[in-house]
């Protein structure tokens, strides 16, 4: 062990000297100035923290074995041959339907009399799903609620200041159905933020450009198909994953709809942590939050 | 990660006590699947105002509220529970009991169903029919009655949300009245194929709106 006062430095009394070069003097006239990093203040830090412990929590999987008690894997061999497809058509059914909702009522700010609101949701409820449970309504019951969810979303994002009438917001809303669901395309680790965003990055410029000049959504269009094709391989992951969890028998008889409080939940807390995030990006700009985002430890 | 944890704890205690009261209602063994089912209604009640035996749908609607975005899911959950309350007390031939149990739960159901948060499934859609099932013939409170005529509505079933509307008129609402006129305003707009589909064609849209103002007249107390 040496003596802990020689390694203090600058030692008692020990005088240090600082030269502080003005950050042009170390430039040549010509050289182009690196940008000036703006910082996140201390409360946006907070709320950036705050953001990164919603996107990067332990998922859906680890929650709904917390509450099936036993690993999902064990629901996905309950459920019947060709679960995977029927899940995959769901999706980008579901993604579709909420693609149109977004394109054409996302900012209707108007308060509308509740079944004003739910008409034509429920009306469709009604045509497709009598007594067939579980996988088989699927198909019927994934759009009408990604259409409900996309409107709690859509809440979310405006509550955070988000202009619901901008194309990047309604695409910023479709997004979220992308997080938190680990894609067989994704290297990075499960919640990897940045890494989906990056992944849909080109996909969702493209198409915010094509809703830009359209009004409605031509589900053939290129920009659409790779939207909900990058979105669905996401969001199918997290779905198959609600979807076993209700095969498992005790669950399914008596708790299907408290996974689908979790399944709901868990988007919202997408949704709230990825707009969050857009704020402070739109203040900071992207790279600066990103980092910042990086840099954070991860609250338990 | 307090709320978090909270929601998750809640969501894994209450798949647990409804599994135990599946399989204590399977062996026959009601006293302590409703002793169960009593529990987990105290332990989610403790804000309420008065016991959960005795708090209105309102009361147990306000108490869900409180949990924001995950409202609506607990309020078909909670609803879960009640349905299964009710069921058991059938069985045990107390009829009052189980459909006061029954009229809270399809009064939360449709609750969490209008308020358009919670994920539409085919077991819930179900579970409103047979709760319809179970409590017919018997009188729902007004707090039922108006948000079965809003669901009957938003599924298109028009004759049904009509009979749901005077039912609401007969429990002395006033709110009755002016949503009722409302319905059938939005009703007028509707073209022919809907109204029909939806049971009510457009003569019985005008005969219902007239017998609304006239049943308002006499059953509505004066303001």
């Amino acid at each position: 062990m040496g003596n802990e006062e020689s390694e203090r430095w600058p030692a008692e009394g020990q005088k240090i000297c600082v030269a502080i070069f003005p950050v042009r003097s170390i430039f040549k006239p010509d050289m182009e100035l690196p940008p000036i990093l703006r910082t996140l203040t201390p409360s946006e830090l907070d709320e950036l923290a705050r953001a990164k412990r919603l996107l990067e929590n332990p998922g859906l999987t680890a929650r709904l074995a917390g509450v099936v008690g036993k690993p999902i894997e064990q629901g996905f061999l309950l459920l019947p041959r060709g679960w995977q497809s029927v899940v995959n058509k769901a999706a980008r059914a579901a993604l579709l339907t909420a693609l149109s909702a977004a394109v054409t009522t996302i900012a209707d700010r108007r308060q509308k009399h509740a079944s004003e609101k739910f008409h034509k949701l429920l009306v469709g409820a009604s045509g497709g799903i009598g007594g067939a449970f579980g996988l088989a309504s699927l198909p019927v019951e994934l759009p009408i609620s990604t259409t409900i969810m996309l409107r709690s979303i859509a809440d979310i994002a405006r509550s955070e200041g988000h202009d619901l009438g901008a194309p990047q917001t309604k695409m910023a809303c479709l997004e979220v159905f992308a997080l938190g669901g680990k894609s067989n395309l994704d290297e990075a680790a499960e919640g990897a933020y940045w890494a989906v965003r990056a992944a849909l990055a080109k996909a969702v410029s493209e198409a915010a450009a094509y809703l830009a000049e359209k009004s409605i959504v031509e589900e053939t269009a290129p920009a659409i198909l790779r939207l909900v094709a990058a979105i669905a391989s996401r969001f199918g992951v997290v779905v198959s994953e609600q979807t076993a969890a209700k095969a498992v028998p005790v669950v399914g008889a008596a708790g299907g709809a408290l996974i689908n409080v979790l399944f709901m939940n868990h988007f919202q807390d997408m949704a709230r942590g990825h707009f969050i995030v857009k704020r402070l990006e739109a203040r900071h700009g992207t790279e600066v939050v990103r980092v910042a985002y990086e840099s954070l430890a991860i609250p338990v | 990660m307090i709320r978090q944890d909270y929601l998750m704890r809640l969501v894994a205690e209450m798949v647990q006590v409804l599994a135990r009261v599946l399989s204590l209602k399977q062996r026959q063994e009601y006293e302590l699947a409703l002793r169960e089912i009593d529990a987990a209604l105290r332990q989610l009640g403790d804000r309420l105002p008065g016991s959960p035996g005795e708090s209105s749908v309102e009361d147990w609607i306000a108490l869900c509220r409180q949990h924001a975005h995950a409202g609506s899911g607990l309020m078909a959950a909670v609803g879960e529970l009640l349905h299964q309350q009710g069921d058991l007390l059938a069985l045990q031939n107390k009829v009052e009991e189980s459909h006061r149990s029954r009229a809270l739960s399809l009064g939360l159901i449709l609750e969490s169903l209008l308020r358009g948060e919670t994920f539409v499934s085919a077991q819930l859609l179900a579970e409103v029919d047979q709760l319809l099932q179970e409590t017919r013939g018997a009188a729902l409170p007004g707090a039922v009655l108006g948000r079965l005529f809003q669901y009957f509505e938003a599924r298109g079933r028009f004759a049904k949300a009509e009979d749901a509307l005077f039912s609401w008129l007969e429990a002395g609402d006033s709110r009755a009245l002016t949503e009722g006129l409302a319905f059938f305003e939005r009703l007028l707009n509707c073209d022919d194929a809907e109204l029909e589909r939806g049971g009510l064609p457009r003569a019985e849209v005008v005969q219902g709106r007239r017998e609304l103002l006239e049943a308002s007249r006499t059953r509505l107390p004066a303001d």
